[in-house]
């Protein structure tokens, strides 16, 4: 048996697992619709590579990774790209961003697959690339891409596979040990071998005998895998924590696990590097929990990813009526989800449908009395108390230097509070504005160094010219001097300069291109519009002096009276050109009114055909509607190319 | 007697010995440059705008280092004149209105098809985040672009728009609970997490 | 469908502040009962006057305040105060007297400071220690325990300052006062010259022990950290056996210490208030220990019965430097074998 360590504070809450942790893993059927969003982990967007319409192939690639931290997304199952467009994302802010959105078709039809039989004899770079072409990110509900954590630049003597899983309700982790302990030993070993063969810790809490005993069973034939039984504490199932607890040790202040020569892997991913590798699939399902008291069937089940959650809510039997709150995730860390529509990504491993008095109430917090309780709970050894004055106070820099930055929202403090007061929501709000702050210092400082190169260019290029203007002042003068000296006779040079003007006046005057019409046209359009924001700032500036009572009021009715004939004139030279080019300033928006006309025309029609009794008639009416739409967006756009032809007469429908 | 002059010539060489001192720590830990400006200069914002009567944030902080209100940076806002107050050791005071209010971040946006080439914004713009050459169409480098407004005024066809900062689920965060009873009178009142 | 928009975590233990203030009420219990089995019903009488008091003063603030009342009268925290003063101030306190304490307590030192959990000083601690600078006779005036008043004449007292046969037959120096104004006698001579002593003695023992039992309840309930009371007891145990071992004859020993006036009704009672003591765990330990020395040098060599007022006041007052000085290495922060900062 592994000795194993114990972390600073922690708390128990009711497990509550036993609602889904009881019946098998069931299979989701294809959804009719798949929301893909471009960025389901941390890092940046993938790329979208299809086009709409397009038909894609189970495991196809959709989205294409950008950079060196990002992942590739592909499709969950066969069927046409309906459109890319912005959707509800699975985040706290429930902001929109863009999604792929696919309409399946059914079939389910994979991609040519190619599984790799014996994987440890390719080069560990194929055997990486292949994990990182399959988009696996960190399926513990970070979304960490997989693949950067497997090319550190220390070497790894401890592989931690997380099988924790110490949120209350999820059951995710345990049924899929249960199902699929040797698939998560095949990617065990894949990874040591990918690692150079580090010893391997499996990190699982001792609430489920079932799961460590599979683990036990299949662990019998590997060496340097030892089965962890740890307590139940949340957070164990923190990255830090648990490493703490398997090997005493902690991650250093802003360091990552590979600094102590660890990794820490979620059971999750590890099965999911096995499916990649072994069978050839890329990222596309994952094991979702539904649980909470208004599903009726809590248990664990195998998604593609992109499922709305409203159609896996649906299958799981929750009734909406009963539940006020939809979260994604556990109880301590997960947030709630606004949109129902909101997809599952690869890092959503719980959707709890709770009733109305099954999580803890919406309650008034009352002030702090500085129990102390939060500071024995934070697993992170911080003094939650001081931070949360802090937070509130605004005084962000006092709150970073308390080490707001190694809070780990794990959400500890706030279960304790006696006073409910929710803490961890003001330190994500100093975190948040830490960041803010510190971007902007980031942009601040850009922004100065370009000002001062700006201001230290334009003082460089005046004395440039200065000394330019200095030189060619002597020359002339030498020039001159030297000139008077060999031609002492010589007219007048100034009226020579005058006369060669003039002449150049002349003759740029006679050999002057003309215009061509379009050329003319822009520039009194332009004139026009000149005189039109003078007058409009001069207006500004008058009613500014109005109000102020100045003097300069009356010059400036002068200078608007003025610019108003000046811009009338000149509007009136624009229009005088347009009728002379036989334009019709009017034609244009009569032409797009006709566009929208037949377009809604249509609209209308498709819309009423399917209450219609005579389907047929409308049919016909449809085209007719089309034709005339085609024939207006024609007349527009050859107006829009040549504003001057003769216009057509426009179709009214 | 004796005592006295003795006095006087003790006092003479502590005053010799301490000048000294004070010379030499003069000499020695001599600050060059003017510190205080630049300590000042990086807590407003850069944003180069000239809304405090100055052309530019480092003229400002050095008018501050001179004596100059700490109020008149709008764009900085309370934070700024907060973190001034805090560098200078004096009261924080409510932001000059005559300078302009503090308002949400923006930036440049130039309606590209209405742009006459003039380059008229170009010059305008302090850290040189707009392209484009004479009689091309110009565009603002969105990530250089500081906010200041001052390329709108100068444009002759009014074609540069100021708009807010969207909002990515990157930039968005959390809002500060609201409903803590000490500070709030309707005690029934949940504050911002609320129905949605 | 709406649905809630909330922070996590979505989940609660469900505990209350006003459940924390109701375990200290009910933990005060045994010592309750073992003083008023020795000197009388006054304390009681003091106790339901001060929580009546107390409860009043703290909703007539909060109107004035306009702070909602119901929620903060409930949070018990007023009720916790008024029964440390009353627990504290002597059995023969008149009424204006307690009046006095707990209007000090509850209106100055919480509710000017803005109210609960903003205060830096122990509000019963305030309000005794302002009755024993302003009204020293009074405050001395401690039952003694081989006689005890009726009820009527407790009350008497209570209300009118006046009782059958005069006040000084029925009360006496504390034993601490006894011991610290020695005349020159050593400790063994002063205790069989004056049987009071032995008495008191016992008394005070009695009571001490208590609370003490009171102390272990909370401690086993959680209710604080053992960090505070240990240390105090410790650092005025340790102080008192060192000075003892050298002087025998002068100081008395540290039993006799840690059994005698409000030692252990201040060690889990008064020091572990969360709202005035120091924050982290080390922080606490700092906090008690600091406490256990100034009630050592304050008995030892101060003009007062009692030294706990004042000693925890002048730690309140350095709490803050405390938590600056105390703060706890973060997770991640006390390694030294890790590779470098990145």
């Amino acid at each position: 048996m592994h000795k194993t360590w114990n972390f600073h504070g922690g708390v128990h809450p009711t497990e509550n697992k036993r609602q889904s942790n009881q019946q098998p893993i069931m299979v989701m059927p294809v959804p009719k619709q798949l929301v893909l969003p471009l960025n389901q982990h941390i890092g940046k967007a993938a790329k979208a590579v299809i086009e709409v319409g397009e038909y894609v192939l189970k495991g196809q690639l959709i989205a294409s990774a950008q950079g060196f931290v990002s992942a590739n997304i592909h499709a969950p199952s066969s069927g046409y790209i309906n459109t890319i467009e912005d959707r509800s994302l699975p985040h706290p802010s429930a902001l929109l961003g863009p999604c792929i959105i696919i309409d399946t078709d059914g079939k389910d039809q994979w991609i040519d697959l190619t599984p790799q039989s014996n994987p440890k004899q390719l080069p560990k770079l194929e055997l990486l690339d292949l994990i990182q072409t399959a988009g696996i990110t960190g399926m513990g509900g970070a979304g960490f891409p997989s693949a950067v954590k497997l090319q550190p630049k220390n070497t790894i003597h401890t592989l931690i596979i997380n099988a924790a899983e110490c949120e209350p309700y999820i059951t995710a982790d345990d049924r899929l040990i249960r199902e699929h302990a040797e698939q998560v030993m095949a990617g065990i070993e894949l990874l040591q071998h990918l690692l150079d063969q580090p010893h391997c810790l499996i990190g699982i809490e001792d609430n489920k005998p079932e799961a460590i005993m599979a683990l036990n069973d299949a662990a019998q034939q590997l060496s340097g895998v030892e089965v962890c039984v740890i307590p139940t504490k949340y957070p164990s199932g923190g990255e830090k924590q648990l490493i703490e607890i398997l090997t005493g040790q902690q991650v250093p202040h802003a360091g990552i696990p590979a600094d102590i020569g660890m990794v820490c892997h979620n059971v999750g991913t590890v099965k999911a590097i096995a499916d990649a590798v072994l069978l050839g699939q890329p990222l596309i399902q994952r094991i979702t929990t539904v649980t909470g008291k208004a599903t009726a069937n809590a248990g664990n089940y195998q998604v593609l990813i992109g499922t709305q959650v409203s159609d896996l809510l649906a299958f799981a039997k929750v009734d909406l009526n009963q539940t006020s709150r939809l979260v994604m995730g556990g109880p301590m860390m997960g947030f709630t989800l606004q949109d129902i529509h909101t997809p599952l990504i690869k890092g959503s491993n719980c959707i709890l449908a709770a009733a109305d008095l099954e999580l803890a109430p919406v309650a008034d917090h009352h002030s702090c009395i500085r129990c102390g309780l939060c500071e024995v709970a934070c697993p992170a050894e911080l003094l939650p108390q001081q931070l949360f004055w802090f937070a509130k106070a605004e005084e962000f820099e006092k709150a970073q230097h308390h080490n707001l930055s190694d809070c780990i929202e794990c959400g500890a403090c706030a279960w304790v509070c006696p006073s409910q007061i929710p803490l961890v929501q003001y330190y994500r709000y100093a975190k948040g504005r830490v960041k803010t702050r510190n971007h902007e210092a980031q942009l601040a400082e850009h922004a100065r160094l370009r000002f001062e190169t700006r201001e230290q260019r334009l003082i460089d290029e005046k004395l440039a010219k200065e000394e330019k203007r200095k030189a060619r002042a002597t020359a002339a003068a030498a020039a001159q001097a030297a000139k008077r000296a060999a031609n002492p006779t010589a007219e007048d040079p100034i009226a020579a300069a005058l006369a060669r003007v003039n002449k150049q006046k002349y003759e740029s005057q006679t050999a002057a291109v003309p215009l061509t019409p379009e050329d003319q046209y822009k520039e009194l359009k332009t004139a026009a519009a000149i005189t039109r924001t003078k007058l409009k700032k001069t207006c500004k500036a008058l009613e500014n002096a109005q109000s102020l009572d100045h003097e300069q009021a009356d010059n400036l009715q002068e200078t608007v009276a003025l610019l108003t004939v000046k811009a009338d004139q000149a509007q009136a030279k624009l229009q005088a050109y347009e009728t002379k080019l036989g334009l019709d300033p009017e034609k244009e928006k009569i032409l797009l009114v006709a566009v929208a006309k037949a377009n809604s025309a249509v609209r209308k029609l498709e819309k009423s055909i399917a209450n219609a009794e005579d389907p047929q008639t409308i049919e016909q009416q449809i085209l007719e509607a089309k034709a005339i739409h085609a024939a207006a967006t024609q007349a527009l756009s050859d107006h829009q190319a040549n504003p001057a032809a003769k216009p057509t007469p426009a179709q009214e429908p | 007697m004796q005592t006295l002059y003795f006095a006087i010539v003790i006092l003479a060489l502590l005053a010799i010995v301490f000048g000294a001192i004070l010379g030499f720590a003069a000499i020695r830990f001599k600050v060059h440059g003017d510190p205080i400006v630049d300590q000042i200069d990086s807590l407003l914002p850069q944003t180069q705008c000239g809304q405090c009567g100055h052309p530019g944030c480092k003229p400002y902080a050095q008018a501050i280092a001179n004596g100059e209100s700490i109020n008149r940076c709008p764009p900085g806002g309370e934070a700024t004149i907060k973190a001034l107050a805090d560098l200078l050791d004096v009261e924080a005071i409510p932001l000059d209105a005559e300078h302009g209010h503090e308002a949400v971040r923006t930036i440049a946006y130039i309606r590209e098809d209405e742009c006459i080439g003039c380059t008229k914004c170009i010059q305008a713009c302090p850290v040189d985040a707009i392209l484009g050459a004479a009689k091309q169409m110009h565009t603002v480098i969105v990530d250089e672009c500081t906010g200041c407004d001052l390329c709108v005024e100068p444009c002759p066809v009014d074609c540069i728009d100021m708009l807010p900062i969207e909002v990515t689920p990157g930039s968005w965060h959390w809002q500060p609970p609201k409903n803590l009873i000490a500070s709030s009178r309707s005690p029934h009142s949940h504050g911002a997490p609320e129905h949605a | 469908m709406a649905f809630l928009n909330l922070s996590s975590p979505h989940h609660h233990n469900l505990s209350k502040t006003s459940s924390i203030m109701m375990w200290v009420l009910l933990a005060t219990i045994p010592g309750l009962l073992v003083q008023t089995y020795f000197y009388g019903y006054g304390t009681l009488i003091n106790l339901i006057w001060a929580s009546v008091l107390a409860v009043a003063l703290e909703a007539i603030v909060l109107r004035l305040r306009r702070r909602p009342i119901r929620p903060h009268i409930a949070d018990g925290s007023a009720l916790v105060t008024a029964f440390l003063l009353a627990l504290a101030l002597p059995p023969f306190s008149p009424w204006w007297l307690t009046l006095v304490a707990v209007l000090f307590a509850i209106v100055f030192a919480k509710h000017l400071y803005g109210g609960l959990g903003n205060n830096p000083f122990n509000p019963a601690m305030v309000g005794y220690a302002l009755c024993l600078i302003a009204f020293p006779v009074s405050m001395t005036q401690w039952a003694s325990p081989e006689i005890t008043l009726s009820l009527g004449q407790q009350l008497q007292w209570f209300w009118l300052e006046q009782i059958d046969g005069g006040i000084d037959a029925w009360t006496q120096a504390t034993p601490l006062d006894l011991m610290r104004h020695t005349k020159g006698l050593t400790l063994n001579e002063l205790s069989s010259s004056n049987p009071q002593l032995n008495l008191g003695l016992s008394a005070s023992g009695w009571i001490n022990a208590a609370y003490l039992l009171g102390g272990l309840a909370l401690l086993a309930k959680r209710v604080f950290t053992w960090h505070a009371p240990v240390a105090m007891l410790a650092s005025l145990g340790f102080c008192a056996g060192l000075f003892h071992m050298g002087e025998p004859d002068l100081y008395p020993s540290a039993t006799q210490h840690l059994f005698t006036g409000a030692t252990m009704l201040a060690a889990f009672f008064i020091v572990t208030d969360p709202v005035t003591s120091a924050t982290s765990r080390k922080g606490k330990l700092v906090f008690g220990a600091g406490v256990g020395i100034l009630v050592f040098i304050i008995r030892s060599y101060g003009s007062y019965p009692d030294a706990f007022a004042f000693a925890i006041l002048l730690m309140n007052l350095s709490a803050p430097l405390i938590d600056t000085y105390t703060q706890p290495k973060a997770y991640g922060h006390h390694q030294k074998h890790n590779q470098g900062d990145r």
